[in-house]
């Protein structure tokens, strides 16, 4: 109950400024009832549950494909001194561009829709995930290499039964970074190069002044993101040592 | 079946300065015995096993190993490490099958061997737990079981119950040795402590540093098994103390 504390304070407050007292005008800030009301409409009508699911599965691929490319590069650039020497100054220049950079040319090459957002969240988590795996492999402990080694491994067998397995705690925390850089990139591709998604209803309703829709669609964001943090502990819960 | 060592050098770079880690090392070591490298911190004891276990080259010199020159690691030349190093994502039988699992044998028969190695320590009952869930000397007991079920022909070990307490150290010397006699491997075993080395060794290679080279090879004939208290024991203690401090 304890964490319920604080919200449950605010909503009386903003029910307080917003209903009685009308501080500001209700396009400005919303009522709660108000907030409710679009809630309702817009579980009722399907649509929130859509928007929801168009922001989740390009979070998804986006990840997936960002981690699919990112974590095996991410062990050979932490396993090979060269290639990262080699690497160190591409991934330097183009790590700091932020990803919602890429929005014009995802806009140019994919047009609107499922393919830019997911492109525009694969720029976002590619970093994060690389930089965390290329953490996690060097700091792998030389004494369980070695063990490795003196039990029988071939090179490649290290890599896949010792360093990475030993990296993965690190893998798994470069990827919560990853899903909240994720759910802030694609809300914001939503917002412009986008028919669907949270980023979308968020972006529509304030064109509308439905500010009660706008309100659902940003917690529901926050939903999410809690949503994906808690599966991320308990991953970790049973990951870390 | 013996390991050879000639004429082995190694340096270190540190810096601008090359430091000799060992000089013109000489030393056979024949197939069962129990060998121990003693000597200081800075004599090379610990650098001359991690060569013979192939995880440093020597500049120059050889070791060989029936012959054949040591290149790298290899699992005919088990390792226990001074510090705990217990894979510690896999539970103890996880680790204990890691090696065999390398080889593609049947699952079910290297779970079958795990157990009766682990058995034979008394670790029956850690099967299931991971390795931050034990104490310190069963983490060695699990690391030595995980050598020795690969059968390797040699035990290299490195200071591997330093970091125990008395009695468990104790306990565990005393556990090595009925493994050394029933399993009769090779074993060499680096320690700075001349009572775990005279407890221990057949044959105890006094080492001194700069450079890390060999004083001498003293053989150590007392009877098994040893009584820490006898006069024996105690004389030969004091003997390899004055013979690694002249």
């Amino acid at each position: 109950m304890l964490p319920l504390f604080v919200p449950m304070v605010m909503v009386v407050l903003w029910y307080v400024f917003s209903v009685p007292i009308k501080l500001v005008p209700d396009y400005v800030m919303p009522t709660p009832i108000m907030v409710i009301t679009s809630a309702y409409q817009l579980i009722i009508s399907g649509k929130l549950l859509n928007h929801a699911i168009a922001t989740l599965i390009k979070v998804l691929l986006g990840l997936i494909l960002a981690s699919v490319i990112s974590i095996p590069l991410g062990v050979l650039l932490g396993w090979s001194g060269k290639l990262e020497e080699m690497s160190k100054f591409i991934i330097g220049i183009l790590r700091p561009i932020p990803p919602v950079a890429w929005i014009p040319f995802s806009i140019l090459w994919f047009g609107i829709g499922l393919i830019p957002g997911t492109f525009i969240i694969f720029m976002g988590c590619f970093f994060p995930i690389l930089i965390y795996t290329i953490d996690g492999v060097k700091r792998t402990d030389n004494v369980l290499i070695e063990a490795g080694k003196t039990l029988g491994t071939s090179n490649l067998q290290t890599i896949t039964k010792i360093i990475f397995p030993s990296s993965l705690p690190t893998i798994i925390s470069g990827l919560k970074v990853g899903v909240g850089i994720a759910l802030m990139c694609t809300v914001t591709a939503e917002m412009v190069a986008s028919n669907s998604g949270l980023g979308y209803l968020i972006m529509n309703s304030s064109q509308l002044f439905d500010t009660g829709s706008v309100v659902v669609g940003m917690l529901s964001i926050g939903v999410i993101g809690l949503f994906f943090d808690i599966i991320f502990k308990k991953i970790q819960s049973k990951l870390f040592w | 079946m013996t390991i050879e060592i000639k004429n082995l050098n190694k340096t270190f770079k540190t810096h601008e300065k090359e430091v000799f880690a060992l000089r013109d090392v000489d030393l056979t070591i024949e197939t069962k015995d129990f060998v121990c490298l003693l000597g200081p911190s800075g004599c090379g004891k610990t650098t001359l096993l991690r060569l013979i276990g192939g995880l440093e080259e020597g500049d120059s010199g050889e070791i060989l190993d029936d012959g054949k020159p040591i290149v790298e690691p290899s699992n005919e030349r088990g390792f226990v490490f001074q510090q705990y190093s217990l894979f510690p994502w896999l539970t103890v039988l996880d680790n204990v099958t890691f090696g065999l699992d390398l080889k593609n044998g049947s699952k079910e028969e290297n779970i079958k061997r795990a157990k009766t190695y682990l058995r034979s320590v008394g670790l029956e009952n850690t099967e299931k737990l991971y390795p931050h869930e034990l104490s310190g000397g069963m983490k060695q007991r699990v690391a030595i079981i995980r050598s020795l079920v690969n059968k390797p022909k040699t035990l290299l070990m490195d200071e591997p119950f330093s970091a125990l307490d008395i009695q468990n150290r104790h306990k565990l010397q005393e556990q090595l040795v009925r493994i050394w006699q029933k399993t009769e491997k090779t074993i060499i075993f680096v320690t700075h402590d001349v009572d775990e080395a005279v407890f221990l060794a057949d044959h105890i290679v006094l080492m001194g540093k700069n450079p890390g080279h060999i004083k001498e090879v003293y053989n150590n004939k007392l009877p098994r098994p040893r009584n820490r208290n006898s006069k024996e024991f105690l004389a030969i203690q004091n003997h390899t103390m004055e013979l690694l401090e002249s």
